[in-house]
Parts: C-alpha cells; sequence; structure tokens
C-alpha cells in the first residue's frame, strides 16, 4: 500500500503540501508545494459513464462520491474546475489512442 | 483496442453519447471549464494549456482516471510546461491496486505530489478565511 505522510498547512492563504522527508527520494525531489487556490485548478480527468460503467474500470466508480464531495470545498475556495472528457466524433476511428496496431 | 469496442456506433466515447458526458454526480457547474480530448493527455488537441494560461493558473490537483494513464500523462504534460501538480490519491482510481499505486510513487517521486482529499479540504476552508489577505498582498 502507498502511504507517505504528509504535512500539511495554511499561512495566510497558501496551503503547503509537504512530502515525508523519510522517503527516499532523488535529488531536487520533497520540495513543498504551495498551492495559491486561485492560481490553482482542479482537473477532473475521464469521469465518464463509459469508464465508470465498464468493468475493467469498475474502481473509477468508487471514486466518484469523493470527487463529488471534493469539488464544491475547491470552488468555495477560490480554484477553477476543469474536466477533461474523452470523446471521438464520427470517422476518428483510426486514431492510435483506440487501436495501437492499426494505427502502425 | 483499448475499450475492447466493436464497430463506430458502439463506441460509448462517441461526441452526444450519453456515456461519452461527464457522470452526473460531477455535473459541470456555470464557473466550470469543460475541455474534450481524444488523446490520453488532456493537452494534446485542446485549447486546455490556452484555458490555464488564461486564467493565470501555476498549479494542478488531479482526481479521475484512469491514474497511470490520462490522469498521468496529463501530469506528465503539465509538468514539461512548468505547471506544478498535485494528485488526489483517494479521488483517482485505476484497473488495479498495483497500478494506481505505482503512479502516485512515481509522481510522489518525480513529477509532482500527491495528498488524500480528506487532508486537503480542511486547507481549503481555511485558504477559504484567508483568501481576503491573500487578495490584499
Amino acid at each position: 500500500m502507498f502511504e507517505s505522510t504528509r504535512e500539511l498547512f495554511c499561512n495566510n492563504g497558501v496551503i503547503s503540501v509537504r512530502p515525508d522527508s523519510r522517503q527516499p527520494r532523488p535529488p531536487g525531489s520533497g520540495s513543498p508545494l504551495l498551492l495559491e487556490p486561485k492560481r490553482t485548478a482542479v482537473i477532473v480527468v475521464d469521469v465518464q459513464p463509459a469508464f465508470t460503467q465498464l468493468p475493467p474500470f469498475a474502481a473509477m466508480r468508487e471514486i466518484v462520491s469523493r470527487i463529488a464531495r471534493f469539488l464544491p470545498f475547491a470552488r468555495a475556495a477560490g480554484m477553477r474546475v476543469v474536466h477533461l472528457k474523452t470523446e471521438f466524433s464520427a470517422g476518428m476511428e483510426m486514431l492510435a489512442v483506440l487501436d495501437r496496431g492499426r494505427a502502425r | 483496442m483499448m475499450l475492447g469496442l466493436g464497430s463506430e456506433s458502439d463506441n460509448p466515447l462517441l461526441q452526444g453519447r450519453a456515456t461519452a458526458e461527464i457522470v452526473p454526480e460531477l455535473a459541470p457547474q456555470s464557473s466550470d471549464v469543460v475541455v474534450a480530448k481524444s488523446r490520453f493527455s488532456g493537452f494534446w488537441g485542446t485549447n486546455l494549456l490556452e484555458i490555464l494560461r488564461a486564467c493565470n493558473i501555476e498549479s494542478l490537483v488531479f482526481a479521475g482516471g484512469t491514474t497511470t494513464v490520462c490522469v498521468e500523462s496529463t501530469l506528465r504534460d503539465a509538468m514539461f510546461l512548468e505547471f506544478n501538480s498535485l494528485v488526489l490519491s483517494d479521488c483517482t482510481a485505476d484497473i488495479t491496486q498495483e497500478l494506481h499505486e505505482s503512479a502516485l510513487m512515481r509522481v510522489e517521486l518525480f513529477f509532482g505530489w500527491v495528498c488524500g482529499s480528506e487532508d486537503l479540504i480542511p486547507m481549503l476552508e481555511e485558504a477559504k478565511t484567508r483568501s481576503g489577505v491573500v487578495q490584499a498582498v
């Protein structure tokens, strides 16, 4: 199980996420992330029935309620919410993303 | 094929299909932005970068799936474009738990930061009450 202790705090409206200092990590990694809500976007990736209803992606069903709980807090703090969705228009069938073998 | 799809008429990701929309529980609000993509990364063939720059965005918080594919592909592109990225470990998912955790570990070590939504929510509430201070600076 991936577990790592992180220290989060908020100072004058800026959120700091400090990674676990005990975790062995490459040089240059491990500095704190500073999030200024108004300069932060939440990117919600591909939470579409095409995925959540498809058996291989069953785990995506379980995160929907947690994302739904999280988003209002993010918006209220001033973060912009961006939804990405995968879609194809008619005739885009040959795109490599759908069929790697055929694209070559 | 990635989704085991047959002909185009069977494709649940075809534009206009209900199955290609955002799930109702996450219905986009009027202040949200919706970006359609046809590659794993949200930066390819879209105006995502222009939107983020127009909004003066410097950091990204990721939710959704799958962690290894569309989340990580978008996050890696974001890193190369100088954005800082945080992945919400309990708001992302993958086909297997092993894949999910491997992506979180790569992000933690190389591409960004990881935390749980329940850790971040109290910070968002605190930031909201202090937003006036930030504005004044």
